[in-house]
């Protein structure tokens, strides 16, 4: 049941990572002509965005952090900490390795 | 139908909904209930009676699904599939859609289930309505609201359960059970009905009002002003704890047994019973008429008052969880979650409640940590009563300064078992429940159950451990027992011999490390080493035990190592180096 979304493992996430850093300094390079997906840990406080796609963690879906739902993020703990979000008027705390596995509607070019 | 299937009732519901007040108000009982995710860490059973027939009333631990993905809700899949009477699901009024999925899920179980959707009153503060009927309509069974914390709802809802338990004939019961085609198998599905469903029921068009309460919750949970907010609050706390602990104990009970009490303890026995062994066991160095009562009742339970006063507050506040997020990135540096601050905060209290509240953490690696820390260096209250007893007329700071050596040994002890255990620090998916001003009458029953656990579990056992020391120390057994580790306290720790008695003392109560110090007349430097040595020692036998059956005995004799040696060898570095100074 589970197979179907992508599976989360500190594996693949070290991988993304590094997809992701390489990605920033291309990004950085050729200006505007890259684009990529807009994540969680990325999205400014206060602005409401839909969710694209989400790493398989069992406590997302009944936090109401399913596809397509709307999702804005309300604090930001410093230091790495977890990301404060609402979805729906309820309230969870992510850690900052699951919010950048959570990509969202639009780009990140665009939302500039 | 074998009887006793169908006598089982369940209560199901995802965390935090008010299961256990339901339990509570249907059984009589007296359950801890609290302002966040995971207070009920095991199922529970109650009796009910309905129409003079019994029924056992299960509070199963809060569960958001029943896709098995961890052990609570492990524990409610096993029971549903052992075939209940009845289930009553609550569903959170707050939260409906994904209550409203849990509420499919265990539809399509088949087996007879009562809805009731509690924290109504919260749904109005809010200016939404919810059209209950409507949802009975849809989903073909009466669907209850109900206010627990107030008992509304709660008639409706046994009227109910004696219509499905008590009627003969099948079909009565029959109309409770869900229609064929809520049939559906899979996840997307589901969510997509329980959306539908929850839209079609709410009206959220009323004019929407932000309160005060909802500002507060917001702005403690932001990193400002939410870190100087946590520094000040914890501060009130703590400082409220040892002010009024020691408040109640220097004007109120030490007075009353000095007094009123142990005068004429004393002069009965003295008249009664001959000079020699008896009379001492009963109030001589150990005599546990006096030390018995003394010791228990005048120095411990005012702080078991205030502390788990201030604790009630904050628990039912819904404060924990935030707290638990602001310090996450720093509970991350020594490899824990943050929330693992709601049971070492409980340790404080009592170990044993602390390290079965550690089943509510995300993995075996993270519970092992945090347990161990807890007895490794958080001081039970008792404990820390005996601290205040023994340090504070020297002076606070002292006091202050074996907290800061504690502090520290957490951290670093839990930082060294995260380096050293497999497993990396599991991810912080955590929901922060609304922020509630306490409730007087619920928190004012908590702090009146747990006071009333002290008084009939702890202090009756800190009694008769004082009353066979007092039996050990006349006979001469206490000495013999204390020759043994002698050369460790005098020659290494440099404390006088009959400081050994403390320690042995000490397995049984982890308060009975210190207290005997009292009289013993030590130096600043003695005193501060032996309460070291106290702190860091082994947690009293209760402990052990829990530790035994939470983990394993490899776990538990680790323990016992570590604890025994960090505290003989912090003690003696310190008094070396004191030593030097002083």
């Amino acid at each position: 049941m589970a197979a179907r979304r992508k599976i989360y493992t500190a594996k693949n996430h070290q991988q993304r990572s590094q997809k992701r850093k390489k990605h920033r300094r291309g990004h950085k390079k050729s200006g505007r002509q890259t684009s990529r997906q807009l994540t969680l840990d990325e999205l400014e406080c206060n602005k409401k965005c839909k969710i694209a796609c989400l790493p398989d963690h069992p406590r997302l879906a009944p936090l109401g952090l399913r596809k397509g739902k709307s999702i804005q993020v309300k604090a930001r703990q410093p230091w790495g900490g977890p990301v404060l979000v609402e979805v729906d008027g309820r309230r969870a705390a992510l850690d900052r390795r699951i919010a950048r596995l959570i990509e969202l509607q639009g780009d990140s070019d665009a939302e500039k | 139908m074998p009887k006793s299937k169908s006598e089982k009732i369940l209560l199901i519901g995802p965390p935090n909904v008010g299961k256990s007040v339901f339990f509570g108000q249907l059984t009589g009982l007296e359950v801890r209930v609290s302002n966040y995710a995971g207070t009920t860490v095991d199922y529970r059973e109650g009796q009910l009676t309905l129409s003079g027939r019994d029924f056992t009333l299960i509070d199963v631990p809060g569960t958001y699904t029943l896709d098995a993905s961890n052990e609570a809700e492990e524990i409610a899949v096993e029971m549903l599939n052992q075939e209940p009477g009845a289930v009553i699901c609550v569903l959170d009024a707050l939260n409906l859609e994904s209550s409203l999925y849990l509420l499919l899920q265990i539809l399509e179980s088949g087996v007879p289930v009562i809805p009731v959707i509690n924290r109504m009153d919260l749904l109005d503060q809010k200016n939404y309505q919810l059209d209950v009927k409507l949802l009975s309509r849809e989903l073909k069974l009466p669907v209850l609201p109900a206010v627990a914390v107030e008992g509304q709802g709660l008639g409706e809802l046994t009227q109910n359960l004696e219509k499905i338990l008590l009627s003969e004939n099948k079909s009565g019961s029959e109309t409770y059970r869900p229609d064929d085609n809520l049939q559906i198998d899979n996840e997307e599905q589901r969510w997509r009905q329980a959306e539908n469903l929850y839209h079609k029921v709410i009206n959220k068009e009323g004019e929407q009002k932000v309160s005060t309460r909802e500002k507060w919750g917001n702005l403690l949970i932001q990193p400002w002003p939410g870190f100087p907010l946590a520094a000040v609050i914890m501060s009130i706390f703590f400082g409220l704890v040892v002010g009024a602990g020691m408040g109640i104990r220097n004007f109120l009970l030490l007075p009353f047994f000095e007094r009123l009490i142990f005068p004429p303890i004393i002069y009965i026995i003295e008249a009664a019973v001959s000079p020699g062994v008896i009379r001492n066991i009963l109030i001589g160095e150990y005599g546990f008429l006096i030390k018995g009562l003394e010791w228990p009742l005048a120095l411990v339970f005012p702080y078991i008052i205030s502390f788990y006063s201030g604790l009630s507050l904050l628990e039912d506040s819904g404060y924990l969880p935030r707290l638990g997020v602001l310090l996450d990135s720093i509970f991350a540096r020594i490899g824990l979650g943050g929330s693992g601050i709601i049971p070492l905060l409980l340790g404080y209290g009592c170990a044993i409640p602390g390290i079965t509240a550690t089943r509510a953490l995300d993995s075996y690696r993270e519970r092992l940590i945090v347990s161990t820390v807890i007895c490794l260096s958080v001081p039970c209250i008792a404990q820390t009563g005996a601290f205040i007893s023994l340090l504070a007329e020297q002076s606070i700071l002292v006091v202050l300064a074996l907290f800061i050596f504690s502090l520290l040994f957490l951290g670093l002890s839990a930082g060294l078992m995260s380096r050293f255990l497999e497993g990396s620090r599991p991810e912080t998916v955590v929901e922060i429940p609304e922020l509630l001003w306490p409730r007087i009458r619920v928190v004012g029953k908590k702090i009146w159950l747990r006071i009333k656990n002290f008084l009939v579990g702890g202090e009756l056992h800190m009694i008769y451990a004082i009353a066979l020391a007092a039996v050990l120390y006349e006979t001469g057994v206490l000495l013999y027992l204390g020759r043994l580790i002698q050369p460790v306290v005098t020659g290494w720790l440099r404390l006088p011999a009959e400081a050994a008695n403390p320690l042995i003392l000490g397995i049984v109560r982890r308060e009975l490390t210190v207290l005997p110090l009292l009289e013993m007349n030590l130096t600043s430097l003695q005193l501060f080493v032996a309460a070291l040595v106290g702190l860091f020692y082994v947690p009293c036998i209760a402990v052990f035990a829990v530790l035994n059956s939470e983990f394993n005995l490899k776990v538990t004799g680790l323990v016992l190592f570590i604890t025994v040696f960090t505290s003989f060898l912090l003690g003696g570095i310190v008094s070396r180096l004191g030593g030097l100074f002083l």
